[in-house]
């Protein structure tokens, strides 16, 4: 199985008038080619801004990806390369889908003009053979129509056309990685299974990489191969889906479980995790997490936790496994 | 075409609202307008006649219709103090204001928009300071001290320009003129231009495009400068009407023979046909400007045919 | 989105009229919410970097929160006006422009009132031995006369620095008595229109439209001539003629808090409709009057010194700067001072407001802050 995008040690710092904002504090991990990997965690955990380091667009000049941090995407440090390289990449090995279809296609130039142009800049095809290649991938995301929504603007289509127009345009270039950033997050619930179901299926044709950026735990179990839980801008847990679901280890992913709805438990009251992620300027000496945490120790407060493997590729970023060895 | 046609059918009232407001205005003046136009020793067989050429002796709503009838065939009157048709007068001074209208604006675009754009662009580097603080500087300065202080510096001191006057398309005399009035407008336009650039840099269909692998200035020509220009030129037409206000005041500077210089010296020499004139034809032509702005806004906002 | 407000802020003549315009549109637009702008929703594209950015003064700000100030306690019926104030001197504080601006715009009031204090000369007293003397600084001033004048003398031998101080008496009276008449007028106007909407709206708004279809200095010069010219008819001219910006935005807003829950409740308790627009709507309104008076004293001192210039306004021998520049120029060429002197006054005083209109915008105005 071969690793389409590793990640070490990434940081990415965002000064602020305060002080460094470690938006993203030393994540690693692994994309592999065909695979679904999930990023979850709530929102200003940091899962938006490591995708936009992988892409090189951190807003600058506040956004500073630390030294040590290591992108590596086709034997390249992404982290490292000129604007001008890292662009080439965009678009066209790297793909990205946002979460908010509404605005994120420009209001005054058609579907066909936006659609072809990672084609026109890529791969330099003519005008003619790039409005081939995206009738062929507007079908593809079927769309009705495609040759009358090829000259539409925008605005003439729904929410969950427009989803499907930018999972078209993420596709156009066969990249090998997509990153989609709580695609469905904006759309109706029944349009949302048709785009995850889509986006499965476009996987499956290009075998691409997806990260896939959500703080929905049902998509995540839906859809994923692999899950990584972010919290305050660090991987607290990381697991196959199966063994994340069944057997979570760090309390935050613990409590993500339990604050799921879910039709067989009579529960009236939905469980929901106490207190607020912590300011990240001014952060907690030990774990981020041990001012919310029920079962917070002295130690957890005091120490940053060790990075536990606890079984194949299941790592927990917290006290409770060592803790737990050492009583029994 | 809907879009166009409606907005052509919103125009009329307004045009007549516009010109009955004025005609009102000028016409509940205290006295009898003729004694106030002709001076005091005419003999009354004068007035009578030119009561009856202004149709005074009709009630107001009846003079009004008239009035508005013939300036449709563009009769605007006749100007008793200057012996002239007030259509004569306006038609000759209209192409001198035209020019210098037209000119202050390519003044204030020439100058506006780069300098917008590069603010933009260079957002919070020296040269976004040095520009937002001469847009400011524009801003806040009356384009009547700004004519003077041209005249002094550029006509008398360093003899760049020729003082005032003005010479049809003669470009020596143009530019200051043109200068003056455009160059608050640049103002308004570079900050507008900026800020709207700006925002339209911040928005999701910029990062989409900056993520199909376009460079940053790529973006800047290619996505954002389209939807930057709507609201700016939502602006550039509400400024004909401050041009042709401040065209106004740089006619008077220079010594420009224009529409704003008639207006001027009507209301001084009290010549109501002249001044009604003038005024009516300067808003129904910002009107119009203003409409045939909204429908080429039609076509550049694709949202604006289908809303 | 806050700046197209400031940068409306335009050129000499007509009196808010432009900036209103584009100020209103996107007042309405937020209203409406068509949701095809992209302007609209682009906050959330930067949320997670806002969050993160945001995040130590927000648990800053929540911790600072004695427990019987919690949100839900708040009466979000009307900002409460002890609040405004607060925020806008804060927000003139904070921002160094804005107290720039707001020192010079007290030191302007100061001299204003003050004028029999700081002149040091009878702003009408003709002399006229003492014609066109140069300013004290220059060099051949003392030749030309025994006294001194630091800004020179005008063409009847009076003190340029004296009528100028003398003249602030009248731009800050044109800046203040025009634009609040404007704004009463605005006001009233849009909030019948917006909330009796129907016939009363329809009428109110076209007659807005023909009013701000004139070219705001046009329409002043056909009311003076109509009044006559003369400084108080000045203050007429442009109370009446300015407020169809001011009656566009009240409406806008007046129509959107007409179906906020706390109207809904007061009408539903029998409250009279009047009682309604000035205990429920109007309050609202105050943050985007603070704007657009301060936005609108500039344009109102403006525009009574480009009346006065052309001869329409305040007539000789008044002090008015507009007046003085007119009357000097045509000794521009041998004795600069006198026209060019009263400029520089005008244009401290305008790029004062500026300042304080620019810093409060981004503090006072709720529909380009957070909505």
């Amino acid at each position: 199985m071969s690793d389409v995008l590793v990640i070490n040690h990434l940081k990415t710092y965002f000064k602020t008038k305060h002080g460094m904002n470690p938006a993203v504090d030393d994540i690693s991990l692994k994309l592999q080619m065909g695979k679904i990997t999930a990023l979850v965690g709530e929102s200003g955990s940091g899962k938006s801004m490591t995708a936009m380091s992988i892409l090189g667009l951190i807003p600058k000049p506040s956004g500073v990806i630390m030294p040590g941090s290591e992108i590596l995407f086709e034997g390249k440090d992404l982290t490292t390369l000129k604007e001008r390289e890292i662009a080439k990449i965009r678009g066209n090995k790297i793909a990205m889908i946002f979460q908010e279809p509404m605005t994120s296609l420009n209001p005054v130039y058609t579907i066909g003009k936006q659609l072809t142009e990672p084609l026109r800049i890529h791969q330099k095809l003519s005008k003619q053979e790039a409005k081939k290649v995206a009738i062929s991938y507007l079908e593809k995301v079927r769309i009705p129509d495609p040759e009358k929504r090829f000259n539409n603007y925008p605005h003439q289509l729904s929410g969950g056309l427009r989803q499907r127009v930018m999972i078209a345009m993420a596709m156009i270039c066969e990249p090998k990685l997509i990153i989609a950033d709580e695609p469905t997050t904006a759309l109706d619930v029944t349009i949302q299974a048709q785009i995850l179901s889509l986006l499965c299926g476009v996987q499956k044709d290009l075998n691409t990489a997806i990260l896939f950026i959500t703080h929905d735990l049902g998509v995540v179990a839906e859809i994923s191969d692999t899950v990584c839980v972010m919290y305050a801008g660090q991987i607290v847990e990381q697991a196959d889906v199966k063994t994340l679901f069944e057997k979570p280890m760090h309390p935050y992913t613990k409590g993500l479980l339990k604050s799921l709805p879910r039709v067989d438990d009579d529960v009236t009251e939905l469980y929901s995790i106490k207190g607020m992620v912590p300011n990240l300027i001014h952060l907690p000496k030990g774990c981020r997490f041990a001012s919310r945490c029920p079962e917070a120790t002295a130690i957890c407060h005091q120490e940053i936790p060790p990075r536990e493997m606890i079984s194949g590729d299941h790592e927990v970023f917290c006290w409770l496994p060592r803790k737990e060895a050492t009583n029994v | 075409m809907r879009y166009i046609l409606k907005r052509l059918l919103t125009t009329i009232p307004i045009i007549i609202g516009v010109s009955f407001l004025l005609y009102v205005m000028l016409n509940i003046v205290p006295g009898d307008p003729v004694a106030l136009m002709m001076g005091e020793h005419i003999n009354p067989d004068t007035i009578e006649r030119v009561r009856a050429r202004m149709n005074l002796d009709d009630p107001l709503m009846i003079r009004f219709v008239k009035y508005l009838l013939d300036a449709l065939h563009g009769d605007f009157g006749y100007s008793y103090k200057l012996k002239r048709e007030v259509s004569t007068l306006i038609w000759q001074a209209f192409p001198n204001t035209l020019i210098l209208a037209v000119s202050g604006a390519l003044v204030s675009w020439i100058i506006g928009i780069p300098a917008g754009i590069i603010s933009a662009v260079k957002k919070n580097t020296w040269i976004d300071y040095a520009v937002m603080t001469f847009a400011l500087i524009g801003v806040s300065m009356p384009v009547f001290w700004a004519g003077l202080l041209g005249q002094y510096f550029f006509g008398l001191k360093l003899q760049w320009l020729p003082i005032s006057g003005f010479d049809g398309l003669n470009i020596k005399y143009i530019i200051m003129p043109a200068v003056v009035l455009g160059w608050s407008a640049a103002a308004t336009i570079a900050r507008l231009t900026r800020s709207s650039l700006l925002e339209v840099m911040s928005s999701d269909y910029i990062r989409t495009a900056r993520e199909k692998g376009l460079l940053r200035h790529q973006v800047v020509v290619g996505h954002a400068l389209k939807n930057a220009f709507l609201p700016v030129i939502t602006v550039m037409t509400i400024q004909v009407a401050s041009l042709l206000s401040g065209a106004v005041i740089t006619e008077t500077i220079f010594g420009i023979p224009g529409i704003g210089r008639i207006a001027v010296s009507a209301i001084q020499t009290r010549d109501m046909p002249l001044l009604q004139g003038s005024v009516m034809f300067a808003t129904v032509l910002i009107i119009l400007g203003n409409l045939l702005a909204d429908i080429l806004y039609g076509f550049i906002d694709p949202r604006i045919k289908y809303h | 989105m806050s700046d197209w407000i400031t940068t409306m802020r335009n050129s000499s003549f007509g009196p808010f009229q432009r900036k209103t315009i584009r100020y209103m549109h996107e007042i309405e637009q937020q209203i409406e919410g068509s949701n095809a702008e992209p302007d609209i929703k682009n906050a959330t594209r930067e949320d997670e970097n806002n969050l993160l950015e945001d995040n130590s003064q927000l648990s800053e700000k929540q911790s600072d929160k004695e427990p019987d100030k919690m949100p839900e306690d708040q009466d979000d019926t009307m900002i409460a006006a002890d609040s405004i104030w607060r925020e806008l001197l804060q927000s003139i504080y904070k921002d160094k422009k804005a107290f720039v601006g707001a020192i010079l715009v007290i030191a302007f009031v100061i001299i204003a009132l003050g004028a029999p204090i700081f002149a040091p000369y009878d702003p009408y007293e003709v002399d006229m031995a003492e014609m066109l003397v140069p300013p004290s600084f220059v060099d051949g001033a003392a030749e030309m006369s025994d006294n001194s004048y630091i800004i020179g003398t005008d063409f009847l031998g009076r003190d340029i620095m004296s009528r100028i101080i003398y003249g602030a008496r009248i731009s800050l009276a044109i800046g203040l008595i025009p634009p609040l008449i404007t704004l009463a007028i605005g006001t009233l106007l849009g909030m019948t229109a917006g909330y009796y909407g129907g016939k009363t709206d329809y009428l109110i708004m076209r007659l807005a439209d023909i009013c701000m279809s004139f070219p705001s200095l046009l329409l002043a010069m056909v009311v003076m001539y109509t009044l006559g010219a003369s400084l108080f008819n000045i203050f007429i001219a442009l109370s009446i003629v300015n407020w169809g910006g001011t009656s566009r935005i009240i409406r806008a807003q007046t129509l959107s808090l007409k179906q906020k829950e706390f109207v809904e409740a007061a009408r539903s308790m029998g409250v009279s409709k009047w009682k309604i627009l000035w205990r429920h709507i109007f309050p609202n309104c105050i943050p985007s009057l603070i704007v657009l008076f301060t936005l609108s004293v500039p344009e109102a001192i403006m525009s009574e010194a480009g009346l006065s210039f052309l001869g329409v306004g305040a007539q000789p021998p008044m002090p008015s700067w507009g007046l003085m520049i007119s009357r000097g120029k045509e000794y521009l060429f041998s004795s600069p001072w006198v026209a060019i002197t009263p400029g520089i006054a005008i244009f401290i005083v305008v790029i004062a407001f500026n300042f304080i209109g620019d810093g409060l915008r981004d503090a006072l105005d709720p529909y380009t802050k957070h909505d």
